[in-house]
């Protein structure tokens, strides 16, 4: 086995257990606790409370609660018979019926997903590209007056968290524009994208949505947004790198063979600068696709899994709460496994020694 | 060497390696912006609710909700809004207009008496008090009268409508621009008046005996133009004669009138009439407290772990280590409202939560772990051990204290962070609901629709607030970096 694919198994495997821990998690919060909590298993809380409608007294009542209770395996043993079975339904993506409007809750899921998805991919891919070119600007130009305009600029999009900047984009971009000059560049909250186009694949017959360029044109200001509040960071880190690699004796020795600045930078600094790079985004995954993006979501109002999280958590509808979490968790692992790919492209000692 | 000369010689090293970094710190423009900043988030925190004689949610209705502050009388936009205006008018400021006759008598002595003396003979008699003032602004939307009277009628039949003696009291105001007039009270229309005659323009029937609808707003209708205004009391009594000898008298107190401002105070109001500076000065403690609370959590956390994960190394660090990265890489929010699911919204339940899963104490530890793995090689640390020191103090005594630094740099940077992750459960309004933060203003604000009303005197003071809080440890945590991280300083 090659090191890459020994070093990308590895990694897989991390993150997998990553994802088992979260929804281990989950499970302990909502079975364990949320029994001690409520007194009982909160779907047993929910069947009382509906039933009260139909007079809980009643002979049929509960007699059908003790069917559902049974049907759905809530009189057994919370471990290991519960437990194996949430396992395998979160796993096989069957996440029961939601409480409040008691639709399945992956058909609820399934519209409001790509969504999500893409406005964070877009937000990233956004990060990304800005906060490696600020920074490389930066670091090219260092003590210089554009250095310390670039380093003011970083800091405050460093302290500013994306919800905050999305606010005061849509205020700006948003909203003043009509009021001033009727002009609706971008559009207002609440935030509902226009439906995706699905293309079929023809062996495993899904049908798998893809953005048109209207739909990135909707989702264009809360994406930047977001991205202009968190490139900051990786810009000061980007430059603080290139700083200390400047100070490397390779660089004194590639100056001694006479080597211009322009190609030190781009081939020695770069080369060395990009690793940490793409491990500290790494760190930054969760927050932004778990953090930020959930709280920008809610504050416009957007049709995606956050809004959406955040309504049932407020309507206590636990299946939507876990499954709605269960996806959280595999957007993030999903989002670092393809980070460590990307490490592994960048950093050469991956691919020959698999770190 | 004796103890306290070990002592001494300690305290001296401390003092000096404070006074070398004071002098480091002083030199640094980022550590200066960052102390001057948070001098004044301090100074917000620790001296800001003695600047407002109001309470931040008790106080409401200071003036109209939603009004920009008094200074803005001066854009273009806002001018001629009118501030608050409050004014009593004493006994001895009305003017009475129509003279009584010999039956009615008006004594001013300190509070106003009509005095009535009746003889038998069916009559009605009048007063008319007039108060002028005038008025200079845009139409307010409230307007409030406060009036006490107290009349006594010592008529033998009260109760009987055929006999005794009837009092009404009528209140109007009168516009001098065009001479139109409004009721503002009628005891025959509107209610009985004995005890303090409450009136608000705001009041439907009001409304319906002016001849509006009930979208009109009275105050708006009344104020429409500039100019003089009086205010009319008049009080009519009608002797319905009979057996007997009728008294009536009537003593009316000082009125206290306020015209409800448009503008107000040095940040307007908010959606319940709340003071928004009250609400900005007594937010920063919420603030600072939240974010030197999850700070402390985050950094005695990763101490903790950092510090056994590095000394220990082996089994034991392993598992710590891949645990905090576990906990660090979750999904941060929906962790955090799903214990908030759980647990309730409270305070120390959200900031617990917080610290777990969302602050990164994990960086800290591993950070942390790094430096203990060169101090424990070091020579101190084999002598600790050698004269038989247990790792419990060679960790916490010896190796601890040189990673001091580090510690507070961590501190520093891990504040903006916890400071912006409860600032945004509470703009969700998941925080606490009693406690005056920013978060829960911007949330008000943000969900109140101040967007639409452009109070940006409303929406901008918890931003500009919570941003300079963290600008400030964050500015403090690049100098610190700078200082503290030797590499960087050589350019």
């Amino acid at each position: 086995m090659s090191p890459l694919a020994r070093y990308l198994l590895k990694r897989f495997v991390d993150r997998f257990i990553l994802l088992f821990v979260a929804t281990v998690l989950v499970f302990v919060l909502v079975k364990v606790v949320g029994t001690i909590f409520y007194g009982d298993d909160p779907f047993i809380v929910y069947l009382r409370l509906q039933s009260l409608q139909f007079g809980e007294a009643s002979e049929e009542t509960q007699r059908v609660i003790k069917q559902l209770i049974r049907q759905f395996g809530l009189d057994e043993p919370l471990f290991p018979n519960q437990f194996v079975k949430y396992l395998v339904s979160l796993y096989t993506l069957n996440f029961g019926y939601s409480f409040t409007n008691r639709r399945p809750v992956w058909l609820e899921f399934s519209e409001r997903i790509p969504n999500t998805f893409f406005l964070s991919t877009y937000a990233f891919l956004l990060i990304v590209a800005m906060g490696l070119s600020l920074g490389w600007f930066m670091a090219s130009r260092r003590g210089r007056r554009a250095d310390d305009v670039a380093m003011g600029v970083s800091i405050f999009s460093y302290v500013m968290p994306g919800y905050l900047m999305t606010l005061i984009f849509l205020i700006l971009l948003a909203y003043l524009p009509r009021v001033w000059w009727g002009l609706a560049i971008f559009p207002m909250p609440p935030y509902t994208p226009p439906r995706l186009p699905t293309v079929n694949i023809p062996l495993l017959n899904i049908s798998i949505p893809y953005p048109t360029l209207q739909y990135i044109q909707y989702l264009t200001l809360p994406a930047v947004a977001v991205a202009v509040a968190g490139f900051g960071a990786f810009a000061y880190y980007i430059r603080q790198l290139t700083m200390s690699e400047l100070g490397q004796d390779y660089i004194v020795t590639a100056r001694a063979k006479g080597l211009s600045d322009q190609v030190i930078m781009r081939r020695h600094v770069f080369r060395n600068v990009l690793p940490p790079f793409v491990t500290a985004l790494t760190l930054s995954i969760p927050g932004l696709f778990g953090g930020v993006g959930i709280v920008t979501e809610i504050l416009i109002a957007f049709d995606g899994m956050g809004y959406y999280l955040f309504r049932s958590i407020q309507a206590q509808d636990f299946p939507v709460v876990v499954g709605a979490t269960f996806f959280y968790s595999i957007l993030t692992t999903a989002a670092l496994y393809f980070v460590d790919i990307a490490v592994a492209l960048t950093d050469p000692r991956v691919r020959l020694q698999g770190r | 060497m004796g103890v306290s000369s070990y002592g001494r010689y300690r305290r001296q090293l401390l003092v000096e390696s404070i006074h070398h970094f004071w002098s480091r710190l002083r030199r640094n423009r980022k550590g200066l912006t960052g102390l001057f900043l948070l001098g004044v988030v301090l100074a917000l925190a620790v001296a800001g609710p003695l600047t407002t004689p109001f309470d931040p949610d008790r106080d409401t209705l200071l003036a109209d909700p939603v009004v920009p502050p008094e200074w803005a009388a001066i854009l273009p936009g806002y001018a001629g809004l009118p501030p608050n205006i409050q004014f009593r008018v004493d006994p001895g400021d009305w003017k009475i207009a129509s003279p009584a006759s010999q039956r009615l008598r008006v004594e001013s002595s300190g509070s106003l008496q009509l005095l009535y003396q009746g003889d038998g003979v069916k009559r009605s008699e009048s007063v008319e008090l007039s108060y002028a003032f005038t008025y200079d602004y845009r139409p307010p939307r409230a307007m409030t009268l406060k009036l006490p009277v107290t009349y006594v009628t010592d008529s033998p039949y009260n109760l009987v409508k055929q006999e005794g003696i009837r009092v009404r009291l009528s209140i109007n105001i009168t516009r001098g621009a065009d001479g139109r007039s409004f009721i503002l009270h009628d005891s025959r229309l509107l209610r009985p008046f004995n005890g303090t005659v409450n009136i608000n323009t705001q009041d439907q029937r009001l409304l319906q005996a002016n001849g509006f609808s009930l979208l009109d707003n009275l105050a708006e209708k009344i104020f429409e133009k500039p100019g003089a205004y009086t205010i009319r009391l008049r009080v009519l009594l009608d002797d319905l004669g009979g057996t007997g000898n009728p008294r009536a008298s009537m003593a009316v107190g000082s009125a206290e009138v306020r015209i409800r401002g448009r503008t107000f105070g040095l940040l307007g109001t908010d959606y319940l009439g709340r003071d928004v500076w009250t609400l900005f000065v007594y937010g920063a403690r919420p603030a600072l407290l939240a974010g030197v609370m999850v700070g402390l959590g985050v950094v005695g956390l990763g101490m903790v772990i950092g510090l056994i994960s590095g000394y220990r190394g082996g089994f034991t660090d392993r598992s710590l280590m891949f645990m905090g990265d576990t906990m660090t890489l979750l999904p941060t929010l929906p962790m955090i409202l799903l214990g908030i699911l759980i647990f309730g919204r409270n305070i120390w339940v959200s900031l617990a939560i917080v610290i777990i899963f969302g602050a990164g104490y994990a960086g800290v530890a591993r950070q942390l772990r790094a430096w203990v793995l060169s101090i424990k090689e070091r020579p101190f640390v084999e002598s600790a051990r050698a004269i038989g020191c247990s790792d419990t103090r060679i960790m916490f005594r010896y190796v601890l204290p040189q990673t001091a630094p580090f510690l507070l740099y961590a501190f520093v940077l891990a504040i903006p962070n916890g400071i912006f992750l409860v600032f945004a459960l509470e703009i969700l309004g998941l925080g606490d609901p009693k406690v005056p933060s920013w978060g829960r203003t911007l949330g008000e604000a943000w969900n109140g629709g101040a967007i639409l009303a452009n109070a940006w005197w409303w929406l901008t003071p918890p931003l500009i607030g919570v941003f300079m809080t963290a600008l400030a440890f964050i500015l403090i945590g690049y100098a610190l970096d700078e200082i503290v991280n030797p590499r960087l300083r050589t350019r």
